[in-house]
């Protein structure tokens, strides 16, 4: 696959032999290099969701962050629907950041609580070009579909609860009709009811649109739960990739089965406690 | 040992609230965010913003009611008596102070102790919350650590004072599944060593499951049951605790839509006087739209506020 030149059709994102490294340390000490991503390789089939899943400090997030081109990695390939992006000038970035969204681990904070839902979600078009009058329909309609009354969109962000943030950030990322949406640990620090309601629109919205998801997450559930294939990041390498069901049953590599092992201790609990009565 | 009632201004925070912990024992605070959980964690240390006012209740700690004692008294308290683990270690620790300073200020503050001796303690509590050179870790500053060995420091600041209650606020929410593990299992020795009661406020069943002693379970402002853990897990009797122990237990693998709770938890500044549960309840009657029920004990050890078990 290595000296594969060009990209399959069906592989929507195909990533080789990634790196990226940063630097440690200061003016007055040492600079330490640490790779955060060192040789990964990964590809999506399009519509199908592939998870990142890792503990705190794998380098899940650079990954993702790569391959959004928010940090230019220092070797390797992005392939993006048949184009390698991992060189490109921000200028010839342009019409590829419409196709690839990301949406951050803290929808909260990624918004500014004086916008209206309406600035907020329509910043894509705005910097787009597009009329006044289509912005406005394109906010109400993805308003609707994310599950918000479209009404409230001169409503101010710091009226709307976390799990309405949740979804006006999800509404932000399709403004612009993407085709890839990689998801930050998107779920995580909110509350399994929300937790859920946003997973359920995630799933729908996937059937929707085709879209294809890159989703970030350590939380073992929820990833095996959303996810078609599911990556193990340790150390910046992918030490495992398989089905989410192959993950639980057989984890393979050291790491993969600390997670899952972690995973089952609480589900155990739970069932133990919860089964006998019922 | 803790009993509170309280109402905070426009926005009933609390309503109502009456939780009993005895010494040594554990229980876990269940709820959504905005039900209120970490208020009444924040109330029982008095530290509610300065817009919040108790308008009745009290707040009993071994038979001294907080409510009444004067600010200037208060510090024999925070800290000593009762002392909180925050959400988020990061935000909490001083980044231009090392770890081992940090824990030396809660001990001069509340514990008369030579200065070697406190250095020798400090040294203890960081060997105690499990690591294995603590000398190591005192001269570190918060960011040179990685998040679950800043939430230990958080822990043994807590415990420093041996105080007879801790709240843990969400002590596991920003950790991954691994380190959640061990801090439960770091919590559950020091309850068993120290006797310390314990309150754990959070949002999901699953880290209370298998150590906690009891959990009350919270919705609006209001605890609307109450009892053992393994029966409160096991055989749900509030509509909400149901649909709660439903969506943690739901662990299907395959690429389906999850069960959720219909609808959204209640804005505060409604007022109205029937259950806050009613609008998002299955089985809601009428009667549930204009009174709240009273708390009927369907079991021994067990209290549920839901028309359903009222005679």
């Amino acid at each position: 696959m290595k000296n594969d030149q060009r990209m399959p059709t069906d592989r929507i994102v195909s990533v080789k032999r990634l790196c990226k490294r940063y630097l440690r340390g200061s003016v007055w000490r040492k600079r330490v290099p640490v790779n955060a991503v060192n040789d990964v390789e990964f590809e999506i089939t399009a519509g199908r969701t592939l998870a990142l899943i890792g503990r705190s400090g794998s380098g899940k997030s650079t990954i993702a962050r790569c391959v959004t081109r928010i940090e230019k990695p220092d070797s390797g390939q992005v392939w993006i629907d048949g184009t390698d992006i991992a060189s490109l000038s921000s200028r010839d970035l342009l019409p590829f950041r419409s196709r690839l969204q990301m949406v951050f681990q803290d929808a909260e904070l990624s918004m500014n609580p004086r916008f209206s839902a309406r600035e907020v979600t329509e910043e894509p078009l705005l910097i787009q070009a597009r009329h006044a009058e289509e912005r406005r329909d394109r906010v109400a309609a993805l308003m609707e579909e994310v599950g918000l009354s479209p009404d409230w969109m001169d409503r101010r962000i710091m009226h709307f609860s976390g799990g309405q943030r949740h979804r006006l950030a999800l509404a932000r990322a399709l403004m612009l009709q993407p085709k890839i949406v990689v998801l930050d640990e998107a779920l995580s620090g909110l509350d399994l009811s929300t937790q859920a309601q946003i997973a359920n629109l995630l799933l729908d919205l996937q059937r929707a649109h085709s879209l294809t998801y890159l989703l970030i997450s350590h939380d073992l559930a929820l990833a095996t739960r959303l996810a078609d294939e599911v990556a193990v990041v340790s150390d910046g390498q992918i030490v495992e990739t398989g089905t989410s069901k192959q993950i639980l049953t057989q984890p393979v590599h050291a790491e993969t089965a600390k997670l899952v092992a972690s995973h089952k201790i609480k589900e155990t609990k739970l069932a133990s406690i919860m089964s006998t009565a019922q | 040992m803790i009993y509170a009632l309280k109402g905070a201004g426009q926005v009933h925070a609390l309503d109502n609230v009456s939780l009993q912990i005895d010494s040594g024992e554990t229980v876990g605070i269940l709820g959504e965010s905005g039900s209120g959980k970490t208020t009444l964690a924040k109330a029982i240390m008095r530290m509610l913003p300065a817009n919040a006012t108790c308008s009745g209740g009290e707040i009993l700690i071994d038979n001294r009611d907080l409510l009444k004692l004067p600010e200037t008294e208060l510090h024999t308290i925070r800290g000593r008596a009762i002392a909180m683990i925050p959400q988020d270690p990061a935000l909490c620790l001083n980044p231009v102070i090392t770890v081992g300073c940090q824990i030396l200020e809660v001990l001069r503050a509340h514990v008369l102790l030579s200065s070697k001796a406190r250095k020798v303690r400090v040294l203890e509590l960081l060997r105690e919350v499990g690591f294995e050179h603590p000398a190591k870790i005192a001269s570190a500053y918060p960011h040179q650590l990685s998040g679950g060995q800043r939430q230990r420091v958080t822990i043994a600041q807590a415990i420093s004072c041996c105080p007879s209650l801790v709240i843990a606020d969400e002590p596991t929410s920003k950790l991954d599944a691994t380190l959640e593990g061990e801090t439960i299992d770091l919590l559950s020795g020091i309850r068993r060593q120290h006797r310390t009661a314990l309150l754990v406020i959070t949002h999901d069943p699953g880290v209370l499951a298998g150590w906690v002693d009891r959990i009350a379970v919270m919705y609006a402002g209001r605890i609307i049951e109450i009892g053992d853990t393994k029966q409160v897990l096991r055989k749900p009797f509030h509509p909400y605790t149901q649909a709660l122990v439903q969506l943690a237990r739901s662990s299907d693998h395959n690429k389906t839509r999850l069960p959720t709770i219909k609808g959204n938890a209640p804005n505060p500044t409604d007022v109205s006087v029937g259950c806050r549960f009613e609008p998002r309840c299955s089985e809601g009657m009428e009667r549930c739209k204009v009174a709240y029920p009273t708390v009927s004990a369907p079991e021994s050890d067990r209290q549920v506020s839901c028309f359903k078990y009222e005679k």
